[in-house]
């Protein structure tokens, strides 16, 4: 099966935000996912490793906005202090780094894909934390929140 | 870069209002207009090459247009709907039919794959070879009148067709990527889908046939022996309908680049035609048989809604001050168009102003036409942030583009009432008291102007330089931080409006969108969701080759018709 890359993008955006970042760190953290699945490498699947836990090291997506914006340079950063290095490549990819930086992680960057083969499995694993940030459906809500109005059926 | 008129744009905050936005009236720049000139110009042509409906109407249909290089084919399941299951909302699950545009003429294998996916709609999955997903239903007024009516070998009454306008409205278009279909990256740099929304206007447009094809197909399948077909001028009257929640709302605010680039052109088109020093006698006569067009259109234009009640009587009464005002003054001389304007937004209502915008432009073809090309953009590039801009450069520019809600009390209940949120119910997108429900962990970003102001408070606090080192201290901004920086850069990406207030009317940004794509006669149900109707009168693919891909948007005066 495969995914269109909006989907992927979309769908990392709202796992980033359910697993606690900021709306505007998780637009980043999903465009980076992008980046990385449009080039055949694994970026839904380093975002639900790291959305999961338990990885050692510094928050690749933090780091990643330090040097995207330009608050610290990208070749000081070492990747393998980070948790899931691969989502560190993008940002530093933004930075001016990318090729460098590619290179330091023993990675060849090819710009060709146009779907994303993520498994299933990894979106799953994203989609429990994109549930996160969706309100339980209560009567009211579903009686108000569309605008109950006049009829749809005539 | 466009050139520089004589007479400047209208400035952001004038035109960035919801009130104004939800004025908005279809023009010649709208998508569907944008795309009839294009397939008249490149002599697009139509065919069917499959029809396998059954005398209950289910089954299959496929209907491809035939550009100067692809073809695309609208692929239609047909089915047979219980009618209590019949709903416009996002959580209906079946529908009366199904559809996607597909890349290329499908084969057999194609056609079963999509069987299998596209009637479950939100459930299915399609392919990259799949543009766009969507699903309609009847109109139950008018369905089994016209399907009875040409049975019995009549024609249908013109007055109960206008009194609809369609015999089916579809609930949702997905495009760009959506369930699986192709991303928007991969078709836009076709020449036919570089302005925007172009894959999902010609799924209507095609839908639009196979609706008809298949209201005549029934009633012969009912009556054989005394079945008619429908004269071309009756079948011309039905458009497709729609019916639009607030799944459509956010996207006007989720995608600023696109939305500036949408009202630039727009706006550069009016620009353009105020700046025009004389108008031609021809010009002035089509503006004027335009407006008396106009008068008629307001007067067949129904709403139950009590607000679009009070905007159509604006509109009727605007539309009669510009009767009198263009027979009182010289369009010949002096920047006619522009002293039109001028008396126009002293003397006329929001609704009444917005229509005399697409009525200035209608005449105005050959001066804005290829504006048209310029209303799309690549996001990507603007997403990232400038980290290394100073704090002061963007607080001057938060200033610049919400000076107003700096200024606002957002401890005011009134201020911040509503929250944007997704229901995990199909994931229907939803409007919420933030006071009465608990929604607000639940929030989605669409409330830029409030989230100025907070970022604004905390810039002033902040001692980083730059806008980098702020969002160190402050990651809670990175989304607000960004957009400002793309209002910045592009003067009309932002709603200077409040769009979480206890007054906030969706319908405005449903009908700002709708507008764009080129829907008429907007009907809202309540405040946030809306009816339209979309390629009304326009050519049907049969006779596209004979007919003007314009001027079809306002109804004909009777004395044409004699």
């Amino acid at each position: 099966m495969s995914w269109s890359l909006i989907e992927v993008e979309a769908l990392a955006k709202k796992a980033a935000k359910g697993a606690g970042y900021s709306w505007g760190e998780a637009e980043d953290a999903a465009r980076a996912v992008r980046w990385l699945e449009a080039r055949g490498l694994g970026g839904a699947a380093a975002l639900a490793a790291h959305l999961t836990g338990g990885g050692k090291g510094s928050c690749p997506i933090w780091k990643g906005i330090a040097v995207s914006d330009g608050v610290e340079d990208a070749t000081t950063v070492d990747p393998d202090t980070l948790d899931q290095p691969l989502l560190f490549l993008p940002f530093a990819d933004w930075a001016g780094a990318g090729q460098e930086t590619a290179q330091r992680m023993g990675i060849t960057i090819c710009d060709a894909q146009v779907r994303s083969y993520t498994d299933t499995g990894t979106m799953n694993v994203l989609g429990k934390f994109a549930h996160k940030t969706y309100a339980p459906s209560t009567e009211e809500s579903r009686t108000l929140g569309a605008g109950a109005g006049l009829s749809d059926n005539d | 870069m466009l050139a520089q008129t004589a007479i400047p744009p209208r400035h952001p905050d004038v035109v960035m209002k919801l009130a104004r936005m939800g004025s908005f009236h279809q023009s010649r720049l709208s998508f569907m207009r944008v795309l009839l000139r294009r397939m008249k110009d490149e002599i697009w042509r139509f065919d069917r090459p499959v029809f396998d409906v059954d005398a209950k109407g289910v089954g299959v249909a496929v209907y491809s247009a035939h550009g100067p290089d692809r073809s695309y084919s609208l692929i239609a399941f047909a089915h047979d709907l219980p009618p209590d299951m019949r709903s416009d909302r996002v959580i209906a699950t079946a529908w009366d039919a199904t559809f996607t545009l597909f890349d290329g003429v499908p084969t057999q294998a194609d056609i079963e794959r999509l069987a299998a996916n596209v009637p479950l709609q939100e459930a299915g999955r399609v392919s990259e070879k799949e543009l766009s997903v969507s699903r309609a239903n009847r109109s139950v007024r008018l369905w089994e009148y016209v399907v009875d009516t040409l049975s019995k070998g009549q024609q249908p009454d013109a007055a109960k067709i206008a009194d609809v306008g369609y015999l089916m409205r579809t609930t949702a278009v997905y495009g760009s990527g959506k369930l699986g279909a192709a991303d928007r990256e991969l078709t836009c740099d076709r020449p036919e889908f570089l302005a925007p929304f172009q894959i999902e206007m010609l799924s209507v447009f095609l839908t639009r046939n196979f609706v008809m094809d298949m209201v005549e197909h029934i009633a012969q399948m009912r009556a054989p022996d005394t079945a008619v077909k429908m004269v071309p001028d009756l079948r011309r009257g039905f458009g497709i309908g729609n019916s639009t929640g607030l799944g459509m709302a956010p996207y006007l605010i989720n995608h600023p680049v696109l939305l500036n680039n949408w009202i630039t052109a727009r706006e550069t088109a009016l620009a353009r035609v105020r700046s025009v020093g004389q108008a031609k006698l021809e010009t002035i006569a089509e503006f004027k048989t335009l407006v008396k067009r106009a008068i008629k259109s307001a007067e067949i234009w129904h709403s139950e809604h009590p607000i679009q009640v009070r905007k159509l009587a604006d509109l009727r009464g605007d539309l009669g001050k510009l009767q009198d005002w263009i027979s009182e003054n010289d369009l010949t001389e002096d920047q006619p168009w522009n002293r039109l304007w001028l008396w126009a937004e002293e003397a006329l209502t929001l609704e009444g102003q917005e229509q005399l915008f697409s009525l200035l432009l209608e005449p105005h073809g050959a001066l804005i036409d290829d504006l048209g090309n310029t209303m799309h953009a690549d996001e990507t590039p603007a997403a990232l942030i400038d980290g290394r801009m100073s704090l002061e450069q963007l607080k001057t520019q938060t200033k610049l583009v919400h000076g107003w809600a700096i200024t606002t009390d957002w401890s005011q209940r009134s201020a911040d009432e509503n929250v944007w949120y997704t229901s995990e119910e199909k994931l229907e997108p939803r409007l919420g008291s933030r006071y009465e429900e608990d929604l607000e962990p639940y929030e989605l970003p669409l409330c830029p102007a409030r989230d100025a102001a907070r970022m604004y408070a905390d810039i002033l606090t902040s001692d980083a330089e730059t806008v980098g080192g702020f969002l160190q201290q402050h990651p809670e901004h990175r989304h607000i931080a960004r957009r400002v920086q793309i209002a910045g850069r592009f003067p009309y990406a932002e709603i200077r409006d409040n769009t979480v207030s206890d007054k906030v009317l969706p319908i405005d940004l449903l009908r700002a969108k709708l507008a764009m794509f080129g829907a008429t006669y907007f009907d809202p149900r309540s405040d946030r969701w809306v009816r339209i109707n979309m390629f009304q009168h326009a050519p049907l693919p049969d006779e596209f080759a004979t007919s003007d891909a314009d001027g079809w948007t306002l109804p004909s005066l009777e004395e044409d018709l004699k």
